[in-house]
């Protein structure tokens, strides 16, 4: 039988969960998902992300991209929402990652858990030294990352959401990679 | 050996996938508590049920087990629960806290410092810091949001006022990121310092309160304390274990009724085999 994807529920879904987990508790680490990623067609690292953590339980939102909304909810049964409302939302520039910032949920002061993921993608960008700071980075570490990484963390520092809500996000590189970044990092400029 | 009658890892994938996200908002929100479906398991809800729910979504065929109870490889509990996990899941388990990737705790952090590949799961009995000065949860939720913490330093004001110093032994509250009071769990305050600015990842599952929360990395975890009484820990000064003679670790202490004696041993039984076998004992 020929199936859309050998990507394993149980046990790609553990491998690809370890990872993200790894990235986030060590935000700025590039953590490769190549394995688990290349299980799917033109090998998606978002897909795979989303057979791991998406379900009829959550919502998601993507901008436009037909084909991957498509996919999702074929995929993982989650419903597809508006900006506002959505628990993960696929990010691939840089407009639309502003357009999140300023839309998507943050959570609010008693349930700050109820706020987006950005899963944002990264094709074609250049790296750049990046000091990043916060929770799960020793001092002030410095990163090679993707640029949108830098501007990202900056721009979301700018908005001033009172912490605890925020939003949490995962960088995916052109390598296969993912990076994490939850809502208490920030950069430093030297 | 894995038996294959069971799902891998006992939970349903949806039920894991739950747990997963939560536990990434935790992460995300250090010493924050996120909410989560405790599922039923074939263990009575307070016996380890939140930490072994963490185990479940984390481990893979890879995975490395250890589970200690109170630093013990060798209890009741500990002893059941890796037989579970090992039953569902059929990964390779240990007593060695080096050779572990994942461990799961009840009430100690091991004496050898973690590493970063190793993740830490402790078992979670109240989770609430704020229970023992508010009874309702709706109303703890609030106090967190606004970061209302005056009752229980008051709590500590006047255990202080009572009998001149903190009377709280295990389960010492403390601060996360200068914003989350959390209960580290009933680890005793020799283990607090541990918790901050650690190697490892700790995560903390409460399965009856049906809680998660968690401290990453190198994240700032203070013991609540004023400035003219600082934090203190269990001393044992005088006292050594007595199988292998350490004097740097955190002691049980075993009361011989029939002649009197107090005798003293090492409460994490890993880490003081160890010292015996480097020592040819």
């Amino acid at each position: 039988m020929k199936t859309k994807h050998e990507f394993d529920e149980v046990f790609d879904g553990q491998k690809v969960y370890r990872k993200l987990l790894e990235a986030l508790s060590n935000p700025g680490r590039k953590v490769s998902l190549k394995d688990e990623a290349s299980k799917f067609d033109n090998t998606s690292v978002r897909l795979a992300m989303a057979m791991t953590l998406l379900d009829n339980e959550v919502t998601f939102y993507t901008d436009g991209n037909e084909a991957l909304r498509n996919e999702v909810e074929l995929l993982t049964n989650a419903k597809h929402a508006a900006l506002s409302s959505a628990d993960f939302i696929f990010v691939k520039n840089e407009y639309e990652l502003e357009e999140a910032f300023n839309s998507a949920k943050t959570g609010t002061l008693e349930d700050p858990q109820k706020s987006a993921t950005l899963i944002i993608s990264c094709e074609g960008l250049n790296n750049e030294k990046t000091y990043l700071k916060g929770p799960g980075i020793k001092d002030v570490q410095e990163f090679d990352l993707p640029s949108i990484v830098k501007k990202a963390v900056k721009r979301y520092t700018s908005l001033n959401i009172e912490y605890p809500m925020g939003m949490d996000m995962f960088f995916i590189t052109d390598n296969y990679e993912v990076i994490g970044i939850p809502r208490l990092i920030r950069t430093e400029d030297r | 050996m894995r038996n294959e009658a069971y799902n891998f890892a006992f939970l349903d994938e949806g039920s894991k996938r739950e747990i997963r996200r939560c536990t990434l908002k935790a992460v995300a929100i250090p010493g924050y508590q996120v909410p989560f479906g405790s599922r039923e398991l074939p263990i009575g809800r307070g016996w380890g049920t939140g930490g072994i729910q963490l185990t479940l979504s984390l481990i893979g065929l890879d995975e490395v087990l250890k589970v200690i109870d109170q630093g013990s490889d060798e209890s009741v509990n500990a002893v059941n629960i890796k037989k579970f996990v090992g039953m569902c899941t059929g990964v390779k388990t240990t007593t060695s806290t080096r050779e572990a990737t994942l461990i799961q705790s009840r009430h100690r952090i091991p004496e050898i410092p973690l590493r970063n590949d190793q993740i830490l799961v402790l078992q979670v009995p109240i989770p609430e810091p704020l229970r023992i000065v508010e009874p309702k949860e709706e109303v703890t939720k609030k106090m967190h949001a606004e970061k209302d913490y005056a009752p229980i330093w008051l709590q500590l004001y006047e255990s202080i006022v009572k009998y001149d110093k903190v009377t709280i032994g295990a389960d010492y509250p403390v601060i996360v990121e200068n914003r989350y009071i959390m209960k580290p769990s009933p680890i005793p305050k020799f283990d607090n310092p541990k918790l901050n600015d650690s190697e490892c990842l700790y995560l903390f599952g409460a399965g009856r309160e049906k809680k998660i929360y968690a401290v990453p990395p190198h994240t700032k975890v203070e013991s609540l304390a004023f400035e003219d009484v600082p934090f203190e820990v269990e001393h044992f000064e005088g006292r050594c274990c007595r199988l292998c003679g350490s004097t740097n670790t955190y002691l049980d202490e075993i009361f011989d009724a029939q002649t009197g004696e107090r005798l003293y041993q090492c409460s994490d039984t890993s880490y003081c085999r160890e010292v015996r076998q480097s020592h040819g004992k």
